[in-house]
């Protein structure tokens, strides 16, 4: 393979004047759409689909690169700053970096997240090139019943995410699949629990549900509890310092390489980048020595899970750019993008559009050069952000998160939903439920239930094929290593607990 | 196991209960199909409607352990903040349509901070005005997602 | 000065009413006089979007557009949202709607109480095809291979599509009940789109791929995958040695259109103006490269015509959906 000098004429081109500043102007437009919650890269790439017309097509893919990456980059800024993440992949980064903002760390937090995502969005492009083919192959052995296994593998783990109370965990995720179930039937095409809605036909949007619970749920909660007390309840939380101190990055750096791994790997398989940022926070949490500090602002968790969602991206466009079939939203719309310019997506495009394709890899670095060199400064900027007396901050937050639902359909029904879910979210944390697990179990449930109809459809002999598949009983396996796991320490736990009250 | 008696134990689980039920007759009630698809729409939602109802069952005879982060919440501020952010906010809705984007979230951003206790009415304006034209200017111009400005 | 001041703003405010006047003259003179919106039923990216921006493309590259257009997304509810929006627009002759076969199907299958007879249909555009694809190592040579092994058991092929109810599905039922097969348990498993559904095959967890053609054109050009048939009435120029069903005895043709809808009770000069438009439009160049570029055929219908046409396919599909006992109860 002439890997080398394929990339350094990709580089070459990449680096020219116009297509340079395509890449600025991608990064720059992806970081506000990540930062924005509601509208996300996919539909911001499909936006610049009728633009793109008048550009050549190296300028414009490397433009929709930039989207892509920066959009995952621009995630974690409002997930740490306000608690509204954009997308289903940053939920967890909110759930650590959110707490570590109220402890004036926000700036750090930032930090962190933005090399995090520079460590895993560069890892993961090194990644696709020099194994792209074979993992490609890897990834087509995912069959239903593999992907049922892993749901089920990623579910399970999940339960590590309940802290508090397990039962209210369970309900909670139970809660997650059921809204999860909502929408028409992909076996039947019946609408199923749509209540006589059209628009739940399709489904209610995850970003919706996540934007409500966490973002407007966070408000109410807010201004309830600050009801009565003292007027410095109202005041501001306080931007604090952004250098992260030596101790902080110690215990970041880890994480961010393992993060990348997963969020590489699972990138290959549909719902990639959620499922990689949900694993590697898992995993985090049962290597880590203080796993009670997770969820009340631990580094490890969300660095990791930034490194993984950043990282989903080599993983993605792996199928696509190797076997031309897209998986996630932004991949899809991509394709679309490559049939528009001629290029006859599929396997041969690799090989028969050689330059193109390793500009646009060579772009890709680009990219994430221009990100952290961009971001890093910005988080100064964004940290005023926590200068803004609440009582401004908090309302503007509501606004912040009914456009953008709005903006994902361009629907009122969304607007409605995010309000409807901010109630939701206000009373799970009055009654001690976790809105993680009920995010995980909408994110999941839809792929969980249709990958296992599907298998057992094809199955000649039922049940059997999740034991018969080798990766599908791999998963099967692990998952039941990690309930054992889990059954010991939990009992260790519970005795410690008892000791203590 | 000590029965839950705080409403903070028992509303919400209540609820869901009642959910459960209304998922399950729901999905009952879904038609019946030919495909090959054994399984059918109907065995997965009625099976998590089954388990909802169960945990959050044992949820009101008080299996799980309480909790401690509801005592911040009091009816005072459930009534004098919760209910008028919500009432505002679907104020905001059904007015959106008629009144347009910028007049409905300036409106609901003065209301927003007069009732978290910013009584200055003139800053209030400039905040309110000024924050919605920058959502305005970003979503609308550089995204170019149609937010109705004006009534019409 | 001030009389000056006067004189002046008076001069300027009697010309603009002259304009003004004089555009209301032409505006009842032609149709149309403002911007019409355009309204793909899906979200930017996808398969009807293309269709608006390449409408759009075609009528500005020609220069035949008289009025920009508007391009609004009403995505969502399977195409329901465009359609209750256009039967709200009752009379309307500024908002036009691009839309699938979905419009039927969903009316069949209840998910919404409008069809197409409570719109107008103004125009058939396009169509895709659907075929059948093996991997290229499959035992399956022909779709007479797939068809002995359905005849001994139903049960014995599983077939990969996209979504339920759709073409791909009938891609399968109307061929396999010509040639006699009980074609209500024939496993038919659906997977989220197209994309993943040709992973599935490529990956050996389906024997057999229902889809559309484009999907499979790239793949089998690439020497992965194999066609085995194509749905259109005769073959496809760019796979000449691919059969259709008839070429196989099967009399079985499926179009994958997308066509225009107005509003019910469009009036009759707007309905008149874009019939005749579509019918030139589809006549360039432009739009014939981007045809060309999408693996999407030329299946221009004036709105008469379809109107005849979506009559008849709906019966064929409540017959199908019938047996499956897919469509909405009391519906008959």
């Amino acid at each position: 393979m002439e890997t080398l000098p394929l990339l350094m004429n990709g580089f070459s081109q990449a680096l020219t004047m116009p297509n340079l500043l395509s890449a600025l102007i991608g990064c720059f437009l992806g970081t506000v759409v990540g930062v924005l919650p509601g509208i996300g890269p996919s539909t911001t790439v499909a936006l610049m689909i009728p633009i793109s017309f008048a550009m050549n097509p190296a300028t414009a893919l490397i433009m929709m690169m930039g989207v892509y990456c920066g959009a995952m980059y621009g995630g974690a800024i409002t997930s740490i700053l306000v608690n509204v993440p954009g997308e289903a992949s940053s939920v967890l980064t909110a759930v650590d970096g959110y707490p570590l903002a109220k402890q004036g760390r926000g700036g750090v937090a930032m930090v962190l997240c933005q090399v995090g995502s520079f460590i895993g969005g560069t890892l993961s492009i090194v990644g696709l090139m020099i194994v792209a083919m074979p993992l490609a192959m890897f990834a087509l052995q995912f069959g239903p019943a593999e992907n049922f296994s892993v749901m089920f593998f990623a579910l399970i783990l999940a339960a590590t995410l309940i802290s508090e109370s397990m039962l209210r965990g369970m309900t909670a995720l139970v809660v997650g699949l059921i809204l999860a179930s909502i929408g028409t039937d992909l076996q039947t095409g019946i609408g199923r629990l749509t209540m006589g809605v059209p628009e739940l036909l399709d489904g209610i949007d995850n970003v919706v549900v996540i934007i409500g619970v966490f973002g407007v749920g966070e408000v109410l909660w807010y201004v309830v509890s600050a009801y009565g007390k003292t007027a410095s309840a109202f005041e501001r939380i306080g931007a604090g310092r952004w250098i992260p101190n030596p101790k902080e990055w110690r215990y970041s750096w880890a994480p961010m390489f393992r993060g990348s791994l997963t969020g590489f790997l699972t990138g290959l398989l549909a719902a990639g980048s959620v499922l990689g940022s949900f694993l590697a926070y898992s995993f985090e949490k049962r290597l880590s020595k203080h796993p009670e500090q997770f969820g009340k602002g631990a580094l490890e968790g969300m660095t990791a899970c930034e490194s993984a969602n950043n990282a989903s991206t080599g993983g993605a466009l792996i199928p696509l750019l190797t076997l031309g079939i897209p998986h996630s939203g932004t991949t899809a719309v991509l394709l679309t993008v490559l049939t528009m310019y001629g290029l006859k997506p599929g396997p041969q495009m690799m090989i028969d559009q050689a330059p193109l394709m390793w500009t646009v890899i060579a772009s890709l670095y680009i990219a994430n050069v221009i990100l952290i060199i961009m971001n890093l400064p910005a988080v100064g900027i964004f940290i005023k952000i926590l200068d803004i007396p609440l009582k401004f901050l908090m309302p503007i937050i509501l606004v912040f998160a009914s456009v953008g639902a709005y903006s994902i359909n361009t629907s009122l029904t969304d607007v409605i939903m995010v309000l409807l879910f901010g109630i939701l979210g206000f009373f799970m944390r009055w009654s001690g439920f976790t809105p993680v697990a009920m995010v995980l179990g909408m994110v999941l449930g839809e792929r969980l239930e249709q990958s296992m109809r599907q298998a057992l459809m094809i199955s000649s002999n039922g049940m059997l094929i999740f034991l018969t598949k080798p990766i599908s009983l791999f998963f099967l396996l692990l998952t039941l290593a990690v309930v054992a796991v889990d059954i010991v320490t939990r009992k260790k736990g519970r005795v410690a607990d008892d000791s203590e009250g | 196991m000590k029965h839950p008696t705080k409403l903070s134990e028992t509303l919400l689980p209540a609820i869901l209960l009642i959910v459960a039920g209304l998922v399950f007759i729901s999905v009952w009630r879904l038609p019946v199909t030919a495909t090959a698809d054994l399984v059918g729409p109907k065995v997965y939602p009625g099976a998590l409607a089954v388990l909802l109802a169960v945990f959050s069952g044992l949820l009101l005879i008080g299996a799980a352990p309480s909790h401690g982060e509801d005592a911040d919440i009091r009816l005072p501020g459930m009534v004098r903040r919760f209910l008028p952010l919500v009432l505002f906010s679907a104020a905001y809705v059904i007015a959106l349509p008629f009144v347009g984007f910028l007049i409905a979230t300036t409106a609901l951003l003065m209301a927003c901070f007069f009732l978290l206790g910013e009584r200055r009415l003139w800053l209030n304006f400039l905040v309110a005005a000024g924050c919605t034209l920058a959502t305005y200017l970003l979503f609308a111009t550089l995204l170019g997602i149609q937010l109705t400005a004006f009534p019409g | 000065m001030l009389r000056k001041t006067f004189h002046a703003a008076l001069i300027a405010l009697s010309v603009v009413v002259l304009v003004l006047v004089s555009e209301q003259g032409r505006a009842q003179e032609a149709y149309p006089t403002k911007p019409v919106q355009l309204i793909p039923a899906g979200s930017p990216g996808g398969g009807l979007d293309i269709h608006a921006r390449a409408i759009e493309q075609a009528l500005t590259m020609e220069k035949m557009l008289d009025k920009p257009f508007t391009v609004l997304h009403k995505g969502g509810g399977g195409g329901n949202i465009l359609t209750s929006y256009l039967v709200n627009q009752k009379g309307n002759g500024y908002v036009i709607g691009i839309n699938s076969n979905r419009v039927l199907l969903n009316e069949l299958m209840g998910t919404i109480e409008y069809g197409f007879r409570d719109l107008t249909p103004i125009a058939r555009l396009t169509t895709e095809f659907n075929c059948w694809a093996v991997r290229a190592d499959s035992k399956y040579k022909t779709a007479a291979d797939v068809f002995e092994d359905l005849k001994k058991d139903p049960t014995s092929v599983a077939f990969g599509v996209g979504t339920v109810p759709s073409n791909d599905q009938f891609n399968i039922l109307l061929p396999s009940k010509q040639k006699g097969v009980d074609y209500t348990k024939v496993k038919i498993v659906a997977f989220d789109a197209g994309g993943d559904a040709m992973a599935k095959l490529l990956g050996a967890h389906v024997p057999v791929l229902s889809t559309g053609f484009s999907e499979a054109v790239n793949q089998a050009e690439a020497g992965k995958v194999r066609i085995l048939s194509v749905s259109a009435p005769s073959k496809i120029d760019r796979v000449p040695n691919v059969p259709c069903w008839k070429d196989l005895g099967i009399d079985v043709a499926i179009y994958h259109w997308r066509g225009i809808y107005g509003p019910p009770d469009m009036p009759k000069e707007a309905y008149d103006y874009w019939n005749k438009k579509f019918a030139a439009m589809v006549k360039t160049k432009t739009w014939k490269t981007s045809l060309d570029k999408f693996e999407l055929f030329d299946a221009f219908l004036t709105g008469d015509e379809f109107r005849k046409e979506l009559a008849k396919d709906i019966e064929t599909y409540r017959e199908l959906l019938g047996t499956m006992g897919m469509l909405k109860k009391g519906k008959k």
